[in-house]
């Protein structure tokens, strides 16, 4: 099963854990899985159209989804999806 | 809510929003993560947002962001926040600061203007991202 890391500040989120394994045949059915098991996460994972908000990168194996498939990435049973947030603003 | 910091601290976030200026400055909070939030250690570092916006944004590399990261793994300390400057703008956040924040953290604004910063205040996004919530700064 693919192992997800979560961002230190948001593992409050998750039952206050680093990574854990999560089903997902792609990035996005991972994603959209972490969400129904943390309600609470929901809001801050996705936008209000239920896309990834955009303070976050997602990287599987160390490479950046953006130079895969993006979040339609498929996922094998031993990948690693991190996900760092972003520091921005204006 | 309050947010504790270093009277050191802060002068280096007034600093680096100087050196920035008329450009955002930005880097990161570390400290004492809890009931009481206090920062100890402050790292600057590089907007990299492109040229011809950094006056009214910033963005940390990812690189950077790691680091900072092993940084206060090595120290001992959590990162707790993100301080970054206004230049000549209030130091009250932005619909972009609100957009793009993450909760949890604190997020400390400095007003600089004519290139003096003029004072910080922190900032903590609501649970339902609606808007930020001031946390008083208490200087030590």
């Amino acid at each position: 099963m693919p192992i997800v890391k979560i961002p230190a500040p948001l593992k409050f989120y998750v039952d206050n854990q680093n990574e854990f394994e999560i089903q997902g045949a792609t990035v996005a059915e991972l994603l959209e899985n972490v969400a129904a098991r943390y309600p609470s996460f929901k809001t801050h994972l996705f936008d209000s159209n239920g896309k990834l908000r955009r303070y976050f990168n997602v990287f599987v194996n160390g490479v950046h989804v953006r130079e895969l498939k993006g979040v339609e990435t498929p996922l094998q049973e031993s990948d690693k999806v991190v996900l760092m947030a972003s520091a921005a603003g204006g | 809510m309050k947010l504790r910091i270093w009277r050191e601290a802060l002068a280096q976030i007034h600093a680096h929003g100087e050196q920035a200026y008329p450009e955002e400055g930005a880097g990161f909070l570390l400290g004492m993560d809890g009931e009481e939030k206090t920062v100890t250690n402050v790292l600057a570092l590089p907007n990299v947002r492109e040229d011809g916006a950094r006056h009214n944004r910033y963005l940390i590399a990812p690189e950077d962001y790691l680091q900072a990261e092993l940084e206060a793994e090595r120290l001992g300390l959590s990162l707790i926040g993100v301080f970054h400057s206004h230049p000549d703008h209030p130091n009250q956040p932005s619909e972009f600061d609100r957009e793009w924040a993450q909760p949890h953290f604190s997020y400390v604004i400095t007003s600089v203007e004519k290139g003096k910063a003029r004072g910080s205040r922190s900032w903590l996004l609501k649970e339902d991202r609606s808007q930020f919530e001031e946390e008083k700064i208490e200087i030590l």
